[in-house]
This record gives structure tokens, C-alpha cells and sequence, in this order.
């Protein structure tokens, strides 16, 4: 029997299984297993159709046009202003709009993570206990839940601080308590971590990636971070002059075969705006990622990893962390 | 069905209750309140009005001015985030005003019941030192009246600030809608001076709060009867249903606008 019988035979098993789902590739590997990679048909929940926004007679975003599918993860780039947040806002139905038009398959529930949590006198107990009850949770499932996530983005210490004395961080993180206190069908997600700590940050990460794999929900991105994009997002869109531009997908099959390494920059060195990363490291590796503290993380192959951890050290790096595991 | 409409009442009450634990806390939320208790003092204090039912109206006319105030600082005070983090947390923009509303009412309730408390409560106090502050003493009708009379008068307050509210999402428009809100709110009791309509014309009147048609219903009178009770629980609640509708009208549009989307098949 030859290997193109045998494909042409799982593909007969496949369509005649898998109603709904399309066959995208199929390829050999090395062991004579083949793998196929299927795509799901999945249903289009949200239709924006030539929708124009205009502030005044500026106009933001210009006859957009988009569909988004049930289980999508859907990154906005674009420069500071340029209307990411604004087109969250539209899709989700917080903001009128011009011209156009946006459609949903059904009413759909919404969770937001905004890019600045309102400063209250509540408590952050307090605020998270009476939005679980107004979600419908009973007060055990709220204090549970409410538990985990606070002990997971390292919030327990602050949990009867007011919510007006918590800094940038800790209201972000705020902001994703509450998102995730139940399982909306869509997830807003508007610049959610650009004040957080690393840990907490991948910690989001996984957690958004959860609800998006295993839960399908649907993800809806504006950020700048590139690693954050490459993380989560299957597909990459800019809004540059009004207009919708899906760009280069960045997606995180790409991103899951490489190497994380986190170095951090010894404290003897006292330029800290710009750190001097080895050329050779530059060559091999995926863009390096700069963040505060005088960390870098650079993303490469399995097996440049090693050159690449005795070139940092060389130029006075220390390693912290290892995919995404801190190793002090 | 009934669960769905059970679902909603309890996320009512929680939203209800979450407004006060936000806004209870701020210190503008006071000023209002102390002018009502003020003006019962001032009111009440003796040598008080010529019959119990006066000093009633005379109060109901400063606490339609305090709710005016009490519903404008609550209405202005939220931010968008909180609004939008609520509207789509309970995936309902009119429950959400509801709510709002709800939280008002409630208030104005309160703050009505010691309106119509207070006179009793003093002359009670009174009583004890051996004085009498209301010679022909306090009946049961006179109590309800009172409180009918200052909640109609106090919801009536609440539906102006609705109407006028400051859209969120606009400031430079805040301080027009303030001098709009204090002009209505005169408007409620100098409309007749002001403009001298004849015939089908003088019904334009309407458009404005009729605190002063309400009052006037009890400006001779010694004692509340039915009759005119009845007259001002539905010319209140009618004004106010009217408000209601075309505030969340304004608000929804202005705020929201017209072409938020609707459920359609895909």
C-alpha cells in the first residue's frame, strides 16, 4: 500500500467523521507518521460591516470591515490613539459609531479587561464579593474563585487595601480578577498588561490561552507587546489611518518551539536605558524583548540556547529564568 | 421565564447595593441630605407653620431641590470603565439604569420617611419636656400623606437629574447640563409666573416638573384627603414614567448610540 493510499484513506475516515471541518495540510514526518491539521468551521459571532467612527471630524476608523469566529484570538496593533480600544468598545457595544454596522449571532456576554481599572473606596474584596454576586454567583463560589485568582496574580497581601492606594499593576490585575470571575463568550482585552509583573503576566497569559483553547472563548486583543501578541493571538491585525490591515501572523506555533531565556543585566552596570546585547545573540535569536529591572528576554531554537546562555554571560548577563520558570 | 425575571430582580438588588457601598462612602453624597435635614429643622422648629400639613409642603418643596441635587451628584459621579465594566458584566444596558434609578428611589424613600417622621418624632420629644409642638397632634393620615407627598415630590426631583445628567463620556457638556438642571428645576415652581399661557397653550406647561401644581393642591388645606393624595401619586407617577423613558431615550443615544447592535441571525 503506498503512503498516498494510506493519506487518501485517513482523509476518507476524516470527512466522513468530522462534519464541519476542513482538511488544511497534510505532511509526513520523519517516522512515517503523517499529521493533518484540520481547521474547525466554527461559527461567525461578531460581523462588522463598513463601520466608520469619527470623533469630531476626525475620523478613527474608516469603513472596518471584519468577521470574527467563535474561538478566535484576534490581536490590534497600532500606535498610541489610533482607535484600538475604540473599536473594542464598538464591538462590544459601549460606543456608537458613525456609519456601518455590527452584528452578533445571538446576545452575547462580554468580559473586558480595561486598560485603567476606576479607583473606588471599595475594598478589593469588598468590589469582587458584590460583582460576583451581581453575576449571579453565590457568596462561596465568589470567595473560592476570588481566592485562587487573587493567590495566583500575587494579590493576597492587598485584598482589603481600597481599591484608590493600589498602583497601576495591582488595578490591572484587578481588572482580571473580575474578568475572569466567570467564562464570558467573548474577551476584551484592552492593553491588560502593560503594568504588570512579569510573573503575573504570564500567569495571564496561561490563563487567557485556557479559556481560549479549552473553553473557546474568544479573544480580542489590543495591545503593543510583541511577546504578548505572539502568545496569544492566531491572527494580527493593525489599525493604522482608520483602516484594518491583518498583517504578518505571528502565531504561537512559531513562538512554542523556541526557548525562552530571561537574563537579567548585573548591577554594576549602570546604563540600564539601552542593554548591550551580543551581537552574535541578535543574529540567532527572535527579537529580544526589553523589561524594566534591566530584564531581557530572548527567544531562541532549543539548540542555540546553549551558545546563546554563554554569550549573555560573557556580557555580564545573569539567566533568571528558563521557559518561563524563574530559576531564582 | 419566572426564573429569568427572578435572576434579574437579584441582580437588581445586588447592583442596588453596590451602588451604595460606592457612592455612600463619598463625601459629596452628604451635602444634599444635610439641606434636608437642615430645612426640617429650620421648619419645624418652633413657632412652626400654621397647620402640620404646611410645614409638609413647605419641606416637599426643599426636598424635591435636595433629590434634584442627591440624583445629579450620584448620576455624574461614575466613570465609563465602571459603567462598561457593569453594562456587560449583567449584559443589560437598561437594567443597569434601572438600577440607577432604583438606587434613588430608595434613597428618596428613606429620606422621605424622615421627612414625614420628624415633626412626630420632635413633638414626641417635646412631650417629654412638657411642651406641645403641634396643637392639634399628629393623626395616622397625616403621617402617609406626608410620606406620599414628599416621595412623589422627591422621585419627581430624581427624574429632572436623569433628565439632566452630564453624558458621561462628554465633560465640556457637564456644566452646560448643570445650569439646564437648575433652570428646570426652578422652572417646577416659577413656570406660572413666568410665562402667562391662556388656554390649550398653558397645557406646554407640562412639559416642566409639576411640583408646583402638586403643592398647590395642599396650600389651603388643614388636612391630606384621598382625593387629592390620588391626584398627586398620578400626576407624579405619570411625569415621572414620561422622564424616565425619555431620559434613557437621550442617554442611550448620546452615550451609546442609535446603531448598537442588535441580535441578528448570522
Amino acid at each position: 500500500m503506498t503512503f498516498s493510499r494510506s493519506i487518501y484513506r485517513v482523509l476518507i475516515a476524516i470527512k466522513a467523521n468530522c462534519r464541519g471541518k476542513t482538511i488544511l495540510d497534510c505532511t509526513r514526518n520523519n517516522s512515517s507518521r503523517f499529521a493533518i491539521c484540520l481547521e474547525l468551521e466554527r461559527e461567525t459571532i461578531i460581523t462588522v460591516s463598513d463601520m466608520t467612527k469619527k470623533f469630531g471630524r476626525k475620523i478613527i476608523l474608516s469603513d472596518i470591515n471584519l468577521k470574527i469566529n467563535q474561538g478566535d484570538a484576534i490581536a490590534f496593533l497600532g500606535r498610541n490613539g489610533c482607535g484600538k480600544s475604540t473599536f473594542l468598545k464598538i464591538v462590544a457595544g459601549l460606543m456608537p459609531f458613525e456609519k456601518g454596522k455590527v452584528t452578533y449571532c445571538k446576545k452575547l456576554k462580554f468580559g473586558y479587561v480595561p486598560e485603567r481599572f476606576p479607583a473606588m473606596n471599595l475594598t478589593m474584596k469588598d468590589y469582587i464579593s458584590q460583582i460576583g454576586r451581581v453575576l449571579g454567583l453565590q457568596k462561596e463560589d465568589v470567595n473560592e474563585r476570588s481566592k485562587q485568582l487573587f493567590e495566583e496574580l500575587f494579590m493576597q497581601d492587598m485584598i482589603d487595601t481600597p481599591i484608590r492606594y493600589l498602583s497601576k499593576g495591582t488595578l490591572q490585575k484587578m481588572a482580571v480578577v473580575q474578568a475572569f470571575l466567570t467564562t464570558p463568550d467573548v474577551l476584551l482585552l484592552d492593553e491588560p498588561i502593560s503594568g504588570q509583573d512579569i510573573t503575573s503576566q504570564q500567569v495571564f497569559i496561561e490563563k487567557v490561552n485556557h479559556l481560549n483553547h479549552e473553553l473557546g472563548v474568544t479573544i480580542l486583543c489590543s495591545c503593543h507587546e510583541d511577546y504578548m501578541v505572539k502568545a496569544i493571538a492566531k491572527s494580527v491585525y493593525e489599525i493604522s489611518d482608520g483602516k484594518l490591515c491583518q498583517i504578518k501572523h505571528t502565531g504561537r506555533s512559531e513562538f512554542d518551539n523556541l526557548c525562552k531565556l530571561l537574563f537579567v543585566k548585573k548591577s554594576e552596570y549602570k546604563n540600564d536605558d539601552i542593554l548591550a546585547i551580543p551581537q552574535s545573540v541578535q543574529s540567532i535569536s527572535v527579537k529580544p524583548e526589553q523589561y524594566e529591572g534591566r530584564e531581557v528576554a530572548i527567544y531562541v531554537l532549543p539548540s542555540e540556547s546553549d551558545r546563546v546562555i554563554r554569550d549573555m554571560l560573557h556580557e555580564n548577563f545573569e539567566l533568571r529564568g528558563l521557559n518561563d520558570e524563574r530559576l531564582f | 421565564m419566572m426564573k429569568d425575571s427572578f435572576d434579574k430582580l437579584r441582580c437588581l438588588f445586588y447592583l442596588v447595593r453596590h451602588h451604595g457601598s460606592v457612592f455612600s462612602g463619598k463625601v459629596r453624597s452628604l451635602p444634599p441630605l444635610v439641606l434636608w435635614i437642615f430645612t426640617l429643622y429650620q421648619i419645624f422648629d418652633p413657632p412652626i407653620p400654621s397647620t402640620l400639613i404646611q410645614g409638609y409642603v413647605a419641606a416637599a418643596m426643599w426636598l424635591f431641590f435636595a433629590m434634584v441635587w442627591f440624583g445629579y451628584l450620584f448620576l455624574s459621579d461614575f466613570d465609563m470603565t465602571t459603567e462598561h465594566l457593569l453594562i456587560l458584566q449583567i449584559n443589560s444596558r437598561l437594567l443597569y439604569v434601572i438600577s440607577k434609578i432604583l438606587f434613588l428611589t430608595v434613597v428618596c424613600f428613606a429620606i422621605s420617611l424622615l421627612g414625614a417622621l420628624y415633626p412626630i418624632i420632635m413633638d414626641f420629644a417635646f412631650g417629654i419636656i412638657g411642651l406641645t409642638l403641634i396643637a392639634d397632634g399628629v393623626r395616622l393620615s397625616d403621617f402617609f400623606g406626608a410620606l406620599l407627598l414628599n416621595f412623589t415630590v422627591g422621585t419627581l426631583g430624581v427624574s429632572v437629574a436623569f433628565l439632566f445628567h452630564p453624558n458621561p463620556s462628554k465633560n465640556s457638556d457637564s456644566f452646560i447640563t448643570l445650569i439646564m438642571l437648575v433652570m428646570f428645576a426652578l422652572m417646577a415652581f416659577i413656570k406660572h409666573q413666568i410665562f402667562n399661557f391662556e388656554g390649550l397653550f398653558r397645557y406646554l406647561l407640562l412639559i416642566f416638573t409639576p411640583v408646583y401644581e402638586i403643592l398647590r393642591l395642599f396650600s389651603d388645606k388643614s388636612v391630606f384627603t384621598v382625593g387629592d393624595l390620588a391626584m398627586t401619586a398620578i400626576q407624579g407617577s405619570i411625569y415621572f414614567s414620561i422622564a424616565m423613558m425619555l431620559g434613557y431615550w437621550l442617554y442611550s443615544r448620546r452615550v451609546y448610540g442609535p446603531l448598537l447592535a442588535k441580535p441578528e441571525s448570522g
